[in-house]
């Protein structure tokens, strides 16, 4: 039924690769273009919008993580497909009802994080791709070294925490930005542990990390230099008590990079934000100075009532 | 509904939300011809369908459908015409 299509998508993917040369790449491309045709385009979109510097990095991160396993790229691509596809249905429900469909933090764990095969096979893959083929994603990538790693730098911080670790990404780049620096990283999920696990080996930065399977506590003796939580707060049921006990485990003076999902109805989301004063007034009153922020869409909309999904992205200090 | 009748609903719903001309929507018009095509337009449009004509597609065919003798098809099967 399908054959004209695969032989498009396999010219469009030839003239990609004749631009962007690198096996991982490719892989990826094959992928979309034989499995997902309507995602096919969204390699040389990503390309267009953040040119060599995208696609290059993009290879070396596949590179590490897969080492050109074309069956490992092909099972991440097929999460990576549903996940999209499913949060793209899930933003038109959105659209009409403003609501997330999670009713609570216990619906989303039962629904998401116990199930290791949906999280080994399906989230955690996707969440990884996602770093980098949803551009909002990528754009926070970028703004984290400039606006928070710098800062990390300029204090010679030594020690952080990495709260909800999901795959790990944020922890290894935090990792590989400061060579001085070790990390203590806290979640539930046994598949986010193992993922992170082995993302950490494979970029050779473990031995700098320890990974403590509960929620966040305190751990050192007079709190942290640094933490972060990366799109954790939209997973909670209460993120306001969350944060106020995330501040009495940091510390004072501890620098922080927050980010939490707006307007984005992923099937585990459970605490909606609509925009980012909504975070910044429970920043606030949890105990955390905003020292910068940063807004990120994902697209932008077609009309003044469609929604988009958002992150919003906070440089803190935690207060003394 | 009848063919003709779904084929006039399609050509609507596909140039509303493909932001085109409802002369562009042609026989071979596909995600290759309409460069701004891309996989959100895709979506909406799927889902613009499936509210118009009050079905829902599976996923297999969502991905594939990518020009309108493929979307026609799909959406005759589905209204089982």
């Amino acid at each position: 039924m399908m054959g004209g299509h695969i032989k498009m998508g396999r010219q469009e993917v030839g003239r990609f690769l004749e631009q962007y040369q690198g096996p991982n790449l490719r892989l990826v491309a094959l992928a979309l273009a034989n499995n997902y045709p309507m995602f096919r385009k969204t390699l040389r979109m990503r390309f267009e919008e953040f040119g060599m510097m995208w696609s290059q990095r993009f290879e070396h991160e596949l590179q590490v993580y897969f080492g050109e396993d074309g069956s490992a790229i092909g099972r991440a691509i097929d999460g990576y497909c549903r996940f999209s596809l499913e949060a793209m249905r899930l933003q038109a429900t959105f659209n009409e009802t403003l609501k997330y469909t999670a009713e609570s933090h216990k619906d989303a764990v039962e629904e998401t994080y116990s199930n290791d095969g949906y999280m080994v096979g399906t989230y955690l893959p996707a969440l990884l791709l996602s770093h980098f083929l949803w551009p909002h994603h990528f754009r926070q990538l970028n703004w984290a070294p400039e606006h928070f790693f710098s800062r990390l730098r300029n204090v010679e911080a030594q020690t952080f925490y990495d709260i909800g670790i999901g795959t790990g990404f944020y922890s290894k780049e935090a990792l590989i930005a400061l060579p001085e620096i070790r990390g203590w990283g806290f979640d539930i999920s046994a598949a986010s542990i193992e993922h992170t696990s082995q993302l950490l080996a494979r970029w050779d930065v473990a031995d700098r990390y320890e990974i403590l399977a509960h929620e966040v506590r305190p751990i050192l003796d007079g709190g942290v230099d640094a933490f972060i939580s990366v799109e954790l707060l939209e997973h909670l049921d209460d993120p306001l008590s969350f944060l106020m006990a995330l501040r009495e485990s940091v510390g004072p003076n501890a620098l922080g990079l927050i980010s939490a999902a707006i307007d984005a109805p992923n099937r585990d989301h459970v605490y909606l934000y609509r925009d980012m004063d909504g975070i910044s007034q429970q920043l606030a009153t949890a105990g955390f100075q905003v020292l910068d922020s940063e807004l990120f869409s994902a697209y932008e909309k077609s009309n003044a009532d469609e929604t988009v999904p958002q992150s919003g992205c906070f440089v803190v200090c935690s207060a003394r | 509904l009848k063919e003709a009748e779904i084929r006039t609903k399609l050509v609507d719903v596909m140039a509303t939300i493909l932001d085109v001309a409802p002369a562009m929507i042609t026989e071979d018009c596909s995600m290759d011809t309409i460069g701004h095509w891309d996989s959100l337009k895709h979506m909406k449009l799927v889902i613009a369908l499936e509210q118009e004509f009050g079905i829902e597609f599976d996923d297999a065919d969502v991905v594939e459908m990518l020009n309108f003798r493929l979307i026609e098809l799909t959406l005759q099967r589905a209204l089982k015409i």
